[in-house]
């Protein structure tokens, strides 16, 4: 049997389809209300929410440094404060420009690949923003709770400071290693849950879709 | 001169215009919902989706390019979208049933060549399955190469290899 000998059953597919045509019909004009698209929203609310996050993070650690310039402690953790809301808001906004520009009526190849490129930028830029909370919370707490009226200067700050470093790089350590470990050994289907619970989807998968399209294109 | 976008001021007249080309092509969105989903549930799913889209879309349709053209390219984009986001449940369905069951229900002993189409569409990916959708419905290669955003040389090397799966995958239901 040859492809063209298939249509003949396509063709029966669509008087088939027709008992079904009302409700579709139905759904067609119920849903001319609706004005976004499903796949793309939550993407651009996490987007957006970290947009704000981060300037209220690069507000928060400019606000901090500028006065303090002259307690290194402070100037370091209020500059990373700083520095990483505005990693935030350039990462928002870029990956919101990239959803926002997706055209659903274009070539179809170029809209997936656009998507899948997305996609992978939102989880790679989900590990990069992610992984350093392990430290990130040391000065981003020095911020908060100076503001907040503790005198951290009191003790010795090596006395606290240099132990949670160490916890935290050796918990990134671990993180990295230990994520390494259970992909290389575990089932795929524990890998794939341990992609999604670490950056929402998968990095190899999403890499994968855009080698696909790729390739489609290429052949 | 082109008529490009819709005014969407006279919203109503907007919608009639939409609601009488969504008639002219209403197999459209029936077929790529078949092409993608085997459950009822994920089928009126998809539908919605695709509605949504094709009407969020409509404003920027220039009435100069063939309408069907527009509506696949829409149709099929969320369609794969839907696809990649539903992958491990649609997986686990096409294991379990097969992927269009419902194209060949009640003469699935009689006609082969329904089994033929739903053993094929099951074993390709979105990117192909859209192919095959395009070529059997008789659109020119042009038309797919616009659709998809391929050359039309790139549809004609890629038409004529899923020709040769579809004997292939044949000859094995053939031999089983």
């Amino acid at each position: 049997m040859n492809l063209d000998e298939l249509k003949p059953a396509w063709n029966e597919l669509e008087h088939r389809v027709i008992a079904q045509q009302t409700v579709i019909d139905e759904l067609l004009l119920k849903q001319t209300s609706r004005d976004v698209q499903k796949s793309i929203k939550p993407l651009m609310f996490g987007q957006i929410a970290q947009i704000v996050i981060g300037v209220a993070l690069a507000g928060l650690g400019a606000q901090f440094w500028i006065p303090r310039t002259e307690i290194s402690l402070f100037l370091v953790s209020g500059l990373i404060t700083h520095v990483y809301g505005v990693a935030l808001i350039i990462n928002g906004i870029r990956v919101l420009r990239k959803v926002l520009a997706v055209n659903f009526s274009g070539p179809v190849l170029v809209v997936q690949k656009g998507i899948a490129e997305i996609e992978s930028t939102y989880v790679t830029s989900g590990w990069v923003l992610g992984l350093p909370w392990w430290l990130l919370w040391i000065p981003i707490s020095i911020v908060i709770l100076t503001f907040a009226g503790f005198d951290l200067l009191r003790v010795e700050p090596c006395a606290w400071l240099i132990p949670n470093i160490v916890i935290g790089v050796l918990g990134m350590v671990a993180t990295v290693f230990g994520y390494r470990y259970l992909r290389s050994t575990a089932n795929p289907e524990i890998q794939s849950r341990l992609d999604r619970m670490v950056a929402g989807v998968s990095i190899q998968e999403a890499k994968a879709r855009l080698a696909d399209f790729e390739q489609f294109e290429r052949e | 001169m082109t008529n490009s976008g819709h005014n969407f001021a006279d919203l109503p007249a907007a919608q009639a215009e939409f609601s009488a080309k969504l008639e002219q092509h209403r197999g459209i969105v029936s077929k790529i919902v078949f092409t993608y989903c085997s459950n009822p549930e994920d089928r009126k799913e998809l539908a919605q989706e695709i509605a949504a889209q094709l009407w969020r879309s409509y404003r920027t349709y220039d009435s100069d390019r063939a309408f069907s053209t527009w509506m696949y390219r829409v149709a099929l984009n969320v369609a794969i979208s839907w696809v990649r986001r539903h992958a491990r449940r649609i997986r686990h369905v096409v294991e379990v049933g097969g992927a269009v069951d419902d194209i060949a229900a009640p003469e699935r002993a009689q006609d082969s060549r329904a089994q033929v189409l739903r053993s094929v569409i099951a074993t390709l990916d979105p990117m192909n399955r859209a192919l095959l959708a395009l070529y059997l419905e008789a659109r020119s290669y042009r038309e797919i190469s616009e659709i998809l955003g391929i050359s039309e040389t790139n549809v004609a090397t890629k038409i004529s290899r899923l020709k040769r799966r579809v004997v292939k995958q044949t000859q094995d239901l053939e031999r089983e």
